[in-house]
């Protein structure tokens, strides 16, 4: 009888889990809002650890650290998930992490620390639209024209990632450039033919 | 795909380009790449293990921060640790070896020094060493002691030279003095070398006697009149050349050269034979003097005609005495 109740209960709870994996991180909270139960949060937190030590290797540079941060990082945002709002627990904890990781490497160096901007690589969304989708004659005409006027290498990475559909690493093999240089030139070739289409 | 697959190497394909398209427009994404990029080891164990303890922590509502870093803080700073002491440890052993090689070497580079003074013999003043000679006569003259010496030397030296280039043995030697007239440039005995000096030192002590004595007639020659006159050169300067021969050990006439050339004068015969009639010219002759005063050894340094040589030998050995030097001299007697 009490094997029985057992199993049954081992059941419900591997279903219940099963069932957490499928919702999203807004019917999580909310879940952990009505029946109070850590499990969702857990959940919520473990989705993102990949996310959160990637960062944390980013800004710190050590794993040991960036695990320690990890730990404590989740320790405290525990604490604050009522002032989450439920449609954006990604940018809450993002810029949480992103504090966090501020505080410590200030703490460490005993100065205000400044972070550097990566906005150069992440944006140009229409430069990107135009170089992957099909445009106008016009249009086409104007980016093939945009397109020589840049650095050789600036060209082929833009080409062989947006239009040819290469990830980084194939655009590695086949150029012979490393990875730092693949990313470089795209960001490079992004701002470029983003400023030559504007002067046009 | 998602990020672990990513990380674990699967970026080649479409869904790696589409994860990459992805991290272009979500910061988060992008940094959480680069971040792992930037790290070479495997981080799929450290994410289950972060993902386990996270989970049990926040299930059972316990306290995880310390557990979890003091053993890694321990870890990380061991292995920094590690890592700095060979690097450190080696740079100083470094400093170390270059400051034991500079002593080294500067300790043998002294030691070759001195060893190389060691080495330098003690080389004998025999340029400076005054010729010997017997002071015979009585007069005292004094010049400074310098310059006749280098004066003498030089004489020394020049009619050494001229008797070495045609030396002719014209009269049978008598018995020689002792033949090294000059001082033992090269003797090996440092005992013969002492008692030289020794002698040196007794006869160079007359010497500075007749020199302090002709710089003070000198001086009262000079305080008389402004001028000196003929009569003063003239007594000054046969005191100044007996004085240089005494000094550098030619022997001269001890009646003095002018009345020396008077009995060469006198008693000069004149020339009969049929080659020498018409002669002109000057006899030299180069010869030693004797402990007695008289000529020996008699070299024909320079020949007029037989007649002549003769005559000049004869009137060199029944001629005056001459002061007794160490050093051959020379005669010129004209014709």
């Amino acid at each position: 009888m009490q094997k029985n109740t057992l199993c049954i209960c081992k059941k419900n709870t591997l279903l219940k889990k099963i069932e957490i994996l499928t919702l999203s991180d807004a019917d999580l909270l909310s879940q952990y809002r009505e029946s109070d139960e850590s499990i969702y949060v857990a959940e919520l937190f473990n989705r993102y650890v990949p996310l959160l030590y990637g960062v944390c290797l980013k800004y710190l540079k050590e794993t040991g650290k960036a695990q320690d941060t990890v730990i404590r990082f989740t320790e405290v945002m525990y604490n604050k998930i009522s002032e989450c709002n439920s449609d954006d627990f990604r940018s809450w904890i993002y810029q949480g992490i992103k504090n966090f990781c501020l505080q410590i490497l200030c703490a460490e160096s005993g100065r205000e620390v400044r972070i550097k901007d990566d906005s150069d690589f992440i944006g140009y969304g229409d430069i990107m639209s135009l170089l992957e989708k099909e445009s106008s004659y016009d249009d086409a005409k104007m980016l093939k024209h945009c397109l020589e006027n840049l650095p050789e290498q600036d060209r082929i990475c833009l080409i062989y990632f947006f239009m040819d559909g290469l990830s980084f690493a194939d655009i590695v093999d086949k150029t012979g450039y490393t990875l730092e240089q693949v990313k470089t030139y795209i960001r490079q070739g992004k701002r470029n033919l983003k400023i030559s289409i504007e002067n046009k | 795909m998602n990020l672990l697959n990513y990380i674990l190497n699967f970026r080649q394909g479409k869904e790696a380009h589409d994860f990459e398209r992805e991290s272009m427009e979500d910061p988060f994404l992008y940094k959480a790449i680069e971040g792992y990029d930037g790290v070479a080891e495997d981080q799929e164990k450290n994410i289950e293990k972060l993902r386990n303890r996270i989970y049990s922590g926040i299930h059972s509502k316990k306290e995880i921060h310390s557990a979890v870093v003091k053993p890694v803080k321990k870890e990380s700073t061991q292995s920094v640790f590690n890592k700095r002491i060979p690097l450190r440890m080696w740079g100083i052993l470094a400093c170390f070896l270059l400051i034991i090689a500079l002593f080294i070497s500067l300790f043998l580079i002294e030691n070759s020094n001195k060893t190389n003074t060691d080495k330098i013999v003690f080389s004998k003043p025999a340029d400076t060493i005054i010729n010997p000679i017997e002071n015979t006569d009585s007069k005292t003259i004094d010049i400074p002691k310098k310059k006749p010496e280098k004066e003498s030397s030089e004489s020394n030296e020049s009619s050494e030279s001229k008797e070495s280039k045609e030396p002719k043995q014209v009269s049978p030697a008598p018995p020689a003095s002792p033949a090294s007239s000059a001082p033992p440039a090269s003797s090996a005995s440092s005992d013969a070398y002492a008692k030289y000096i020794q002698s040196l030192s007794q006869k160079t002590a007359s010497i500075d006697d007749d020199l302090q004595a002709i710089s003070v007639k000198y001086a009262r020659n000079s305080s008389k009149a402004t001028s000196p006159t003929n009569k003063d050169l003239k007594i000054s300067q046969a005191e100044l050349d007996q004085l240089d021969a005494k000094i550098s050990g030619r022997p001269f006439p001890s009646v003095g050269e002018n009345a020396y050339q008077d009995y060469l004068k006198k008693n000069r015969k004149q020339l009969t034979s049929a080659d020498c009639i018409q002669a002109k010219g000057k006899v030299v002759l180069l010869f030693s003097v004797n402990e007695r005063g008289r000529p020996y050894n008699i070299k024909l340094l320079r020949s007029l005609c037989k007649e002549a040589d003769k005559e000049a030998v004869r009137l060199l050995a029944d001629g005056p005495v001459w002061t007794k030097g160490s050093k051959e001299t020379r005669l010129e007697i004209n014709f």
